[in-house]
């Protein structure tokens, strides 16, 4: 399914105060796209994501899901979308983990059938088959998460918006997350929207990276990109420390040093223009770039 | 007709899972109903020989029993999803809140039910009431008015629970309509006992017709039965969209201020 969001703003008002939560957000998710929505807090992640599921109507703007505005069209965003918003809060604790999917499997229409198959399948793919009839009020927070977005994908929906899905996964879980987002992304063409801090994730899905910083889309990159982008900009460089000789740039990273020797990393291309003919420079060569760093470059405007 | 039975399914699946765990407050729960429903009988209708007075007067506090939960457990209800935080993942589920809300309290009726028939039955025993009474065709017909009646205040309900997404302690209002009904609905005292203003207020609310239609048809006093029904027919009516209308306003209040999570 196709999400297209025009100049989408949205602001909370209290008594005392207003507070911009998104600025003429404009973007196109294409159907079988994964999409990280990263930033700090309260960069306006979250009021994105339920405004595009319709939890939340927009002051300014749209959502458009296949050409359909959303808040128009309730029941049929409703209808097609998932979302796990506060994983460990969206499902009744004194119930069962089986009772939570079976009850929310019948308030999405699914026949009994459909319910006992696709819960044994997820249950065993997210190792929770032998705690099927647990009350979820005994299970730790990840395996709370873990129901949850089994909920999420037992309504087998067009567009999946996943707020910080992997929060409490353990390692095994996490991959089962994201080797079933990919799944769902290429086989079946589902649109999937995830907030996260998890560099692990990020990292593995390698996908379209959203950055928000003060409600505002401040780039809107594929991870490799970014990651070629940034190591064109940064460079790791030893080099020989001699008195008279030229001095470590202002954002020299220090990896190492021995003696007179060394190893640094480096953005500031005028003082590495200086120091390309001198002597003193051992060696030279372009960074790649964690998503921690890419992630820092971004929301500090260096990227 | 699938999709009814396949919520009502999913919401007595709820209802009992919910008895599961809390069922030491639901035992204790049900005693206090049955004294106080043995205690009102009693202090009410002692010395009384009218076998239908004391039938009407059992109908009377089953209304009350019921509208009183029909009214505060869909504020409860409300309020209890938005503190858990299920209520954002309730609104994105294929079924509309407002069925979802009414098939909650269906499944919570007919649970209520259970013990309800059983007070009954102890009640008619205690009280030496006739069995032939509830063998007859007026007493289906004053079942059936029972719930018209029960279906109307599920109206109020839906406004409370509107009230309760927005305001969010709604449904200490809700706790009025206890009193309301066991002395105002005509149960206990005459409503001809207050002031016009009273009266007029009472008759806004269906309890009062449903009983007053309750007699009539165990009665067969023919007189004024006719107006009753009807009035009480439009006051479902009424109450029925009111509730769903107030509903409907207050959630798109939550989604414009995005509170369905926030408690």
């Amino acid at each position: 399914m196709n999400i297209e969001i025009r100049n989408l703003s949205k602001s909370y008002k209290s008594r005392t105060k207003t507070t911009q939560a998104l600025r003429d957000v404009n973007l196109t998710i294409k159907s079988g796209e994964i999409v990280c929505v990263l930033g700090h807090n309260g960069a306006g992640k979250t009021t994105l994501v339920k405004s595009i599921c319709g939890l939340l109507r927009p002051d300014q703007g749209a959502v458009y899901l296949d050409g359909r505005a959303v808040h128009e069209n309730l029941s049929f965003a409703h209808g097609r979308c998932s979302a796990v918003l506060e994983g460990s809060r969206n499902i009744y604790y004194y119930l069962t983990a089986y009772e939570n999917l079976r009850y929310f499997g019948l308030l999405n229409g699914l026949g009994h059938r459909e319910i006992d198959e696709k819960a044994a399948h997820y249950l065993r793919l997210f190792a929770l088959e032998q705690f099927r009839d647990v009350p979820v009020n005994a299970f730790s927070r990840g395996m709370q998460q873990k129901t949850a977005i089994i909920i999420a994908l037992m309504k087998d929906p067009e567009v999946l918006l996943l707020d910080e899905p992997t929060l409490g996964l353990d390692i095994l879980s996490s991959d089962a997350v994201i080797e079933i987002l990919h799944q769902l992304a290429s086989d079946g063409g589902r649109s999937i929207i995830i907030t996260t801090h998890d560099v692990h994730l990020i990292e593995r899905l390698n996908a379209r990276m959203v950055f928000m910083n003060q409600g505002q889309v401040v780039r809107d990159s594929r991870l490799p990109e970014l990651k070629r982008d940034g190591a064109d900009r940064r460079y790791q460089i030893t080099l020989q420390l001699r008195p008279g000789g030229p001095e470590l740039p202002a954002d020299a990273d220090l990896r190492e040093r021995q003696g007179d020797m060394a190893v640094f990393e480096t953005a500031d291309c005028r003082w590495l223009e200086q120091v390309l003919a001198s002597e003193q420079l051992i060696q030279i060569e372009k960074c790649s770039q964690s998503v921690a760093e890419i992630y820092k470059a971004v929301m500090s405007g260096h990227a | 007709m699938r999709n009814g039975v396949q919520l009502l399914k999913a919401e007595c699946l709820k209802v009992f899972g919910d008895v599961k765990i809390y069922w030491l407050n639901y035992a204790f729960g049900n005693l206090n109903v049955f004294f106080m429903f043995l205690g009102l009988f009693y202090a009410f209708s002692k010395g009384s020989q009218d076998q239908l007075g004391k039938l009407t007067f059992l109908f009377g506090l089953m209304y009350w029993y019921f509208g009183v939960h029909a009214v505060d457990l869909m504020g409860l209800l409300m309020e209890e999803e938005i503190q858990q935080g299920t209520l954002e993942q309730l609104l994105m589920t294929r079924t509309p809140l407002s069925a979802s809300l009414f098939f909650r309290i269906v499944a919570q009726t007919l649970f209520d039910l259970a013990k309800g028939v059983f007070v009954f039955a102890v009640c008619m025993w205690a009280f030496a009431i006739n069995l032939s009474q509830i063998l007859s065709l007026r007493f289906a017909a004053s079942v059936a008015v029972f719930f018209i009646g029960l279906l109307a205040m599920y109206g109020f309900g839906y406004m409370i629970a509107g009230l309760s997404l927005v305001y969010k302690q709604a449904s200490s209002i809700a706790s009025v309509s206890s009193t309301l009904i066991l002395f105002f609905s005509g149960t206990t005292i005459d409503i001809a006992a207050f002031p016009g203003i009273v009266q007029a207020l009472v008759r806004l609310f269906p309890f009062y017709w449903s009983n007053a239609l309750i007699e009539g048809i165990l009665r067969l006093d023919g007189s004024g039965m006719a107006r009753s029904g009807a009035v009480l027919l439009l006051e479902l009516a009424a109450w029925t969209m009111g509730g769903i209308w107030t509903l409907h306003r207050c959630l798109r209040v939550v989604y414009d201020c995005g509170t369905a999570g926030n408690y």
